[in-house]
């Protein structure tokens, strides 16, 4: 999860943005990585930290429970994975019926991913196991057979199938191409008294998501950025496997925000009862730096290595 | 006079919470003592409570009695042969002060994603105060005493059963008492890699949900009420006319 902090600037992991050198950005900003969601989430409450990408459904939460924030743009697209033991049997999500399926938390967009599937194949609530396990600990859970499948975001799912244990029962990208995962969030009292700040980070976020996906290079440019000690701290083979195989397991390209979309995810919260009850999109979104979104130029090295 | 001597802690207590209704109170988020008292009656009504609560004293007592039924002999042992003590001490002295959440990947990979997981870490917290109480107490078991059943011709089990072990047996208690504090005191942190069950575990997952503070808070009282409860349990053993003798005051 990258996360910012302070005044805020573009998450250069995510997005490969960067504020530096560019007059308009106040330069106070200052990226933070949380390693946990409610950790983040508190953060975020106690007004420390004024923008952050937070899971959609706990964004969509905190604005219903009075919190200030709104979602101004997506983080990615499409990210998610479930990943299974090379060696076995199961080709379908059906297969997994009385088996254990690892989860990061039933907050998590992941269980959502996982009831949709369980919705399709005609499983019913009970007929998999669901164990909420961190997802750093998720592969080691795999190799030892303590799990028999898990759901989780990159680069977790990548991990044991670089290791060369695991494949890839299903990506979101094949079966929920518009899955939403992180989002970006702002505290209102930042879009209240910086507007145009917000404008500048969203247009960086946007502006970065189209430079991602526009050619493999920035790919890989961004795997080294956010492999970084400061970002990610993950290994920048790890991140370019899921930069790179295949090149839309995540994407960037269109980080705007639909209605329908969100009213998806509404519907499967509240399905999933992690939403008590139905939240008006206009509570948790502010769509108005995303209609006046303006394309800025992001100047980074290509990766030629 | 008496009276007012048990009504002092009551008095602090009912202090603490009145400065965290007033501190709560102007607090979207903080939960205030009758909003944790609501979140209780909540889980208790959804009959959830009991649930986490008998999975949590399950593990610990499970980990705690394991920890017990190796570190008591294991501690014995190091006290008396001192062979015993400068093999097993650097190791034990090593791995006393890791946090059991640093064993979690390895807990997994070991045990898997089950009660033995938590168990496990529960019994690794609790071992290592109980074995240095234990060697302690069995290494400062006053010469006389050896002496004495030396010359009475005491030797071989009976030895360490009617001079060593009661000898030590105020300090292996001691070791008991902090060894059970402690299993309880890492329950949040063991119940990261349980599923779906016990006071830890609650605690996390209110933590996810959204803003159910009230229900992280009320998963801290009750581990506090359990906690103390537990101790004042152990407190009792301390009591024991085979303990007494030990101790300088009278209660």
């Amino acid at each position: 999860m990258g996360i910012q902090s302070g005044g805020t600037a573009p998450d250069g992991s995510s997005t490969g943005a960067n504020s530096q050198g560019n007059p308009k950005v106040p330069q106070t900003a200052q990226f933070v990585r949380y390693s946990g969601w409610p950790e983040l989430k508190e953060s975020f409450i106690a007004g420390q930290v004024k923008a952050a990408m937070l899971l959609a459904p706990m964004a969509m939460d905190l604005a219903d429970k009075g919190i200030p924030a709104r979602i101004v743009a997506l983080g990615h697209r499409s990210g998610a994975v479930i990943m299974v033991r090379k060696e076995s049997a199961y080709r379908t999500f059906a297969d997994l019926k009385g088996k254990r399926v690892a989860i990061p938390s039933r907050f998590a967009v992941d269980h959502l991913f996982v009831r949709r599937l369980m919705k399709e194949q005609g499983l019913q609530t009970g007929d998999v196991t669901l164990v909420e396990i961190a997802p750093p600990d998720m592969p080691a859970a795999l190799l030892a057979n303590a799990v028999d499948a898990y759901a989780t975001g990159e680069p977790f799912g990548a991990k044991s199938e670089m290791d060369g244990y695991a494949r890839i029962l299903y990506m979101t990208r094949d079966v929920w191409p518009t899955y939403i995962c992180c989002v970006l969030t702002v505290h209102e009292d930042l879009i209240k008294s910086k507007p145009q700040f917000v404008q500048v980070l969203v247009n960086h976020v946007l502006s970065a998501g189209h430079w991602l996906d526009h050619s493999p290079s920035h790919r890989t440019a961004a795997a080294r950025i956010a492999s970084d000690k400061a970002i990610f701290n993950q290994a920048f083979e790890l991140l370019r496997w899921v930069m790179e195989r295949p090149s839309d397991r995540v994407t960037y390209g269109d980080l705007r925000l639909m209605r329908d979309e969100f009213n998806q995810l509404m519907g499967l919260s509240l399905d999933a009862g992690i939403i008590p009850h139905p939240i008006p999109y206009e509570t948790y979104v502010d769509d108005s730096f995303m209609r006046n979104f303006r394309m800025v130029n992001i100047n980074l090295e290509e990766d030629t290595r | 006079m008496r009276f007012f001597r048990r009504l002092v802690p009551v008095f602090v207590v009912g202090i603490l919470i009145v400065a965290w209704w007033v501190a709560a109170r102007p607090s979207k988020i903080l939960p205030t003592p009758e909003k944790v008292i609501l979140g209780i009656v909540e889980l208790a009504g959804q009959g959830v409570l009991a649930q986490h609560v008998i999975a949590s004293l399950f593990r610990v007592t499970m980990g705690y009695g394991l920890a017990l039924a190796l570190a008591i002999p294991l501690g014995s042992a190091m006290g008396w042969f001192p062979a015993a003590f400068r093999a097993f001490n650097p190791v034990i002295q090593l791995l006393r002060p890791i946090s059991p959440i640093a064993w979690i990947p390895i807990a997994i990979l070991w045990f898997g994603v089950s009660d033995a997981s938590p168990t496990f870490l529960i019994f690794l917290s609790s071992f290592f105060p109980v074995v240095v109480e234990t060697t302690a107490g069995v290494h400062l078991v006053e010469r006389q005493y050896i002496r004495a059943a030396r010359n009475f011709e005491v030797g071989g089990f009976r030895f360490f059963r009617q001079v060593i072990f009661p000898a030590a047996l105020p300090q292996i208690i001691t070791g008991m008492r902090v060894g059970l504090g402690v299993a309880w005191l890492v329950v949040v942190a063991a119940e990261m890699v349980a599923i779906n069950s016990g006071l830890g575990y609650l605690i996390i997952d209110s933590r996810n949900a959204g803003t159910r503070y009230d229900l992280v808070v009320a998963g801290m009282v009750i581990i506090g009420v359990i906690g103390y409860l537990l101790d004042l349990a152990m407190r009792q053993l301390e009591d024991l006319d085979e303990v007494r003798w030990r101790y300088s005051y009278d209660r």
